[in-house]
């Protein structure tokens, strides 16, 4: 699990690192050399989306994913454990159902491209299928850890909370 | 309206822990099994399309900004010099806070990369100089509620198109509403801050020669808010681009100057970007499919056809709507709210002879609130997520300063002349 | 009782929210009220590539689009979106009566596209800049916005001008920095997105004619009754002759209310414009051989 954090998180950072040069780039090109480049705006949009969902799977395997415990946190600890267990399963199906509905969805999208770039819309649309099917493995090994048993603490990753 | 009972499913989904996208997305799903005979890939099509829209990169661009600020040790050298300026002064960095945050105002049109931003570099020395860790969160979130009604702001904007208003006159009519909200959350950190026994974080004022050595010290800091500033102001780029400048000035000012910086520390900070910036949309995009259903199933036109019902008097009108608003606004998206409900209610506002401007600047007050409340206010689920604080904490330390805001819509809501004096 | 969603992006009260208003009533009254058209303006269901999306899937919605957004499933249905292709919007509508323009037509209803009305008028596009325009040379080094359509940026750029695409709702800001220092549009939609507040100089270039198609999906007007979809195209045509009479008085209204704002008005020679504008057409190795010299036939040009 740790190894597939570092992976999975180094490459979203990669999109980060892309995401800053290209707008940092196209406010030379167009303030310094007054040629504006065409497909900032697309691209832009192309990888903020792949941002977000390569970004949610590293997000889920450190478990920081937004969630309400006031209610869960009043609760006996076995309890917690089984509800885990039920939540966790049935937010795989739902993850599950995201996924194929993104694939049909971009299935459905491939003849329509981009303006400038001439990208499919397919490469747009598919990654919430790649990011749900992550995010949903992810889950089901947390689920098998509950239901097993073990301990479930996400893995020590580098830690966002970590001081400077 | 049957199919309003997705939205109890999806609180009940939120008791039960499951993610909030998800249980969020439960209920989308739930719309499109039970109440439309619609493909329902289309759910996936309207999480997808807030992702398309430019101005959500700033979210990344000043989530990253405040990381490095922090990694650079610009933050530290900035926070010296504030600290000389209201150090001595009873909740101090509280203070700091909330001044950053309108300075920010009027640059920035985002409340989510102002709250981004003061996450990262003012909460980590706020916890030690002794603050509770809810209360810092809390004074950051709030605060960064003045960034969309100080001009220029997306929601300004917005209202001034669909309400057909001069989005000039809407810029100036936020000014004072926006430095109300801004002096009122001071007089809050300063009750707290006594209460809660925060001292000045220094015991003497600074004399002239320390003074001088931190200023000299923190100089590329004022390069980065030159270059910001100057950058917008000249035409250089567009606020949201100030993001992503800034953040390659904060670069070469961490690994030429301060030389503060490890490379691991870049790459690190690349990839928690990333992380957060998932955690927060995915609430977004599904917020934003919400908005969809409420407007395909035509509620506006209801929900504004019993709100006229309910009464004649431009004062309890008032009230309702704000009402009506704050509760919307807990879980469906702000600006999409206005594009549905001011073509609607414009025409009793008119009716009623309030002034459309004054009634604008309390629309956005009132959703910018909604940003703050449990279970989805993007500001606050941005907030607790980056500082690590339970939605528990938040509310027990936050309810002083969301009072302060409260205090303020019910001035902006019924002082016209806060809003209208200067258009 | 049928009711037809009908979706778009401008704001209540401009010509588009104006025209779908009248559509629906010419419905109400040609249906005895069996049919009732539902207005989502704002794009409160989204932008035009997720309505006709939606509209492909199966979704009851009609959606207004440009022949430019077509392009991907014909892309000779661009060049009816060209710069100065005709020196009037009447006779580009006869292009769309005419055996070339229905071929297409029935090709894109087998891609699951089915055409409501193709005699709407959207508007001639203006542009209105910080700087006086007068000639090509004046647009020299200017930074124009236009929307994200590879047509209008290679028409933009052949007249002189620095294309600059971006979101419509980011120029108001940008006009404000000066980040651009121009936008081209209809008059309407200038002075609906309240651009004449930053932008001072308006120069009548009427470099397109720009006519939309409103449209929805195959799949859905299947599941209407045939009788029913002929009333929608009936209908739908007096609607588009209305849009036709409306962006004419609009124009003039608002070039009226623009001066009053304190516009100033210049009306360049067009001729050196449509000179260098006519590269473009040179720039589309996607178009069938010789579909130029086509429609400059079928115009009897
Ligand atoms: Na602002
Ligand atoms: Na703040």
């Amino acid at each position: 699990m740790k190894l597939s954090f570092k992976l999975v998180s180094a490459l979203a950072g990669l999109l980060v690192f892309a995401l800053i040069a290209i707008t940092a780039a196209s406010v030379v090109a167009r303030y310094v050399l007054g040629t504006p480049i065409q497909w900032t705006e697309e691209m832009s949009a192309f990888l903020l989306i792949w941002i977000v969902f390569l970004g949610a799977i590293a997000c889920e395997i450190e478990d920081h994913h937004l969630k309400i415990d006031v209610v869960t946190m009043a609760l006996p600890d076995g309890l917690v454990r089984w509800l885990g267990a039920i939540v966790g399963a049935a937010s795989v199906g739902l993850l599950g159902y995201m996924a194929w509905l993104g694939y049909v969805l971009s299935e459905s999208a491939a003849l329509k491209k981009t303006q400038i770039l001439r990208i499919s819309w397919f490469w747009i649309d598919i990654a919430v299928t790649v990011g749900a099917i992550g995010i949903a493995l992810v889950m089901a090994w947390r689920v098998w850890l509950l239901l097993t048993g073990k301990p479930v603490d996400a893995p020590e990753t580098e830690d966002m909370s970590r001081e400077h | 309206m049957e199919w309003f009972i997705i939205i109890p499913f999806m609180f009940l989904l939120f008791a039960l822990n499951m993610r909030i996208y998800l249980a969020m997305f439960a209920a989308i799903l739930g719309y499109f099994v039970f109440f439309q005979q619609i493909p329902i890939q289309i759910a996936v099509q309207r999480l997808i399309a807030p992702t398309q829209n430019p101005s959500l990169l700033a979210i990344p661009f000043f989530i990253l900004l405040g990381t490095l600020l922090g990694t650079t040790g610009i933050a530290s050298r900035l926070l010296k010099v504030a600290d000389l300026l209201v150090g001595k002064l009873t909740g101090g960095l509280g203070h700091t806070n909330v001044m950053l945050s309108t300075l920010m105002g009027g640059l920035s049109a985002s409340n989510l990369a102002d709250a981004a931003m003061m996450c990262r570099m003012l909460v980590p020395d706020m916890i030690k100089a002794g603050y509770n860790k809810g209360t810092a969160a809390a004074i950051t979130a709030t605060s960064a509620l003045i960034t969309p009604i100080l001009p220029p702001g997306i929601a300004l904007i917005i209202y001034g198109l669909v309400a057909d208003v001069s989005i000039g006159s809407m810029f100036v009519a936020g000014i004072i509403p926006g430095l109300v909200c801004s002096g009122l959350l001071i007089g809050a950190v300063y009750l707290v801050a006594k209460k809660e026994g925060y001292k000045p974080s220094r015991q003497t004022w600074p004399t002239a020669r320390e003074t001088g050595s931190t200023l000299v010290e923190a100089w590329p800091a004022f390069l980065l808010i030159l270059v910001i500033i100057g950058g917008i102001r000249l035409a250089v780029f567009t606020p949201t681009e100030a993001g992503a400048i800034a953040t390659v000035v904060t670069i070469l000012i961490g690994l030429f100057v301060y030389r503060e910086m490890k490379m691991r520390d870049l790459t690190d900070a690349f990839g928690s970007t990333a992380r957060q910036t998932a955690a927060v949309l995915l609430v977004i995009m599904m917020s934003s499919a919400l908005a969809w259903i409420f407007s395909l199933e035509q509620a506006g036109v209801a929900l504004a056809e019993w709100i006229m019902s309910l009464t004649q008097n431009p004062w309890l009108f008032l009230i309702i709507v704000n009402v009506i608003l704050l509760v919307l606004g807990m879980f469906i998206e702000g600006n999409a709210l206005l594009i549905i409900l001011v073509p609607l209610l414009k025409p009793v506002v008119l009716q009623l002879g309030i002034d459309p401007v004054h009634f604008g600047i309390v629309m956005i007050l009132n959703l910018a609130l909604g940003t703050l409340t449990p279970p989805v206010g993007t500001v606050m689920l941005l907030v607790c997520n980056l500082t690590d604080t339970s939605f528990a904490e938040f509310m027990r330390r936050g309810w002083p300063f969301l009072l302060a805001l409260l205090v303020a819509l019910i001035l902006v809501t019924f002082i016209p002349a806060l809003s209208l004096a200067l258009v | 009782e049928t009711t037809v969603r009908i979706a778009y992006e401008n704001n209540p009260g401009e010509p588009a929210d104006l025209v779908m208003n009248r559509w629906k009533e010419l419905v109400a009254e040609a249906s005895d009220g069996e049919v009732v058209l539902e207005l989502y303006p704002s794009s409160q269901l989204g932008g035009k590539k997720d309505v006709i999306e939606q509209g492909m899937l199966g979704v009851n919605v009609i959606t207004i689009a440009d022949v430019g957004f077509l392009t991907d499933y014909d892309p000779d249905l661009g060049i009816l979106f060209g710069p100065y292709l005709t020196d009037d919007a009447e006779s580009l509508f006869k292009i769309y009566e005419s055996d070339w323009f229905k071929e297409k037509e029935a090709k894109l209803q087998e891609q699951g596209i089915h055409i409501v009305i193709k005699n709407y008028l959207y508007g001639t596009r203006q542009l209105l800049a910080t700087k006086k325009v007068e000639t090509p040379d004046d647009l020299k080094g200017m930074k124009i916005r236009t929307p994200n359509n590879i047509m209008q940026i290679r028409a933009i750029e052949a007249m002189g001008g620095t294309p600059t695409p971006m979101p419509l709702g980011d120029v108001y800001p940008a006009l404000t920095q000066g980040v651009i220092d121009g936008v081209e549009n209809p008059l309407p939609v200038l002075f609906g997105q309240k651009l004449h507040e930053q932008a001072k100089e308006l120069s009548m270039i009427s470099y397109l004619q720009n006519t939309s198609l409103w449209l929805g999906g195959q799949a859905y007007f299947d599941t209407l009754d045939p009788e029913v979809v002929e009333m929608l195209h009936e209908t739908g045509y007096e609607a588009g002759l209305y849009s036709q009479e409306l962006a004419a008085a609009e124009d003039e209204k608002i070039l009226e209310a623009m001066q009053d704002a304190g516009v100033t008005v210049s009306y360049p020679d067009v001729e050196p414009f449509r000179e260098k504008a006519m590269a473009v057409y040179d720039q589309f190795p996607e178009w069938s051989e010789g579909l130029y010299e086509e429609i400059r036939s079928q115009l009897g040009q």
